[in-house]
């Protein structure tokens, strides 16, 4: 890894489109700016690893739970 | 026609059934060909079961039997990743947790939906950026 110090309003480009720039430091949060191409996926990782507990989550059914799950059709 | 051996047991799948899921899923990266299966004894809950993994299937249902309100935007990565051309051809579902022998409280993931993209076979699972859903809306929140 990489780790650089930066000052508020200083940025760093990765790659020759992607620049991160910081805005504001105040305490413990740090406000980034990101300007990349739109093809670039950003993504706060608390966000995928909170869908990624979901899944793993979401494949420990027990078959013989869904004629329960199912039934809210019938309403 | 191959058969495949998945939770659901061993299945008859067509090539053209064959969802392709290029960067798997979250938790599941190494995951690339699914496929939609729907089980009449199950309906509404249809699966998205994994040809690679004979332990991985989720659960999944049309959002729209739940919620008609339900809506999201594509964003134009994903369009052009799905090689979305015309609309009418994506299919969405929404994946639910059933706690083990706890159906009752079941959640559905409204926040991280699964679309298809009929024509091209491709999928994935799309993470929106919205305050409006979460990963956990109870199902029971949805009955009449």
């Amino acid at each position: 890894m990489l780790v650089l110090a930066r000052k508020v309003g200083e940025s760093i480009f990765i790659g020759n489109d992607v620049e991160v720039k910081i805005l504001k430091i105040d305490g413990g949060e740090v406000k980034i700016g990101i300007s990349a191409p739109k093809s670039v996926r950003i993504l706060r990782k608390e966000l995928y690893e909170e869908i990624m507990a979901e899944n793993k989550k979401a494949i420990e059914f027990d078959i013989k739970d869904i004629s329960e799950v199912s039934k809210f059709e019938n309403r | 026609m191959l058969v495949f051996k998945t939770k659901l047991g061993e299945l008859d799948i067509d090539d053209k059934e064959i969802i392709v899921f290029e960067n798997g899923m979250p938790g599941f990266e190494q995951l690339r060909k699914f496929s939609v299966i729907s089980l009449k004894e199950t309906l509404p809950i249809m699966w998205l079961v994994s040809l690679e993994d004979e332990h991985i299937a989720f659960p999944i249902i049309d959002p729209w039997i739940l919620t008609k309100d339900y809506e999201f935007e594509i964003s134009d990565e994903d369009v052009e990743e799905l090689e979305i051309k015309d609309k009418e051809k994506i299919a969405v579902w929404v994946i639910l947790t059933i706690p083990y022998g706890n159906p009752k409280e079941t959640t559905v993931n409204l926040l991280a939906p699964i679309v298809v993209n009929l024509e091209s076979g491709k999928g994935k699972q799309i993470i929106l950026n919205t305050e409006k859903y979460t990963t956990k809306h109870k199902l029971s929140s949805f009955k009449k």
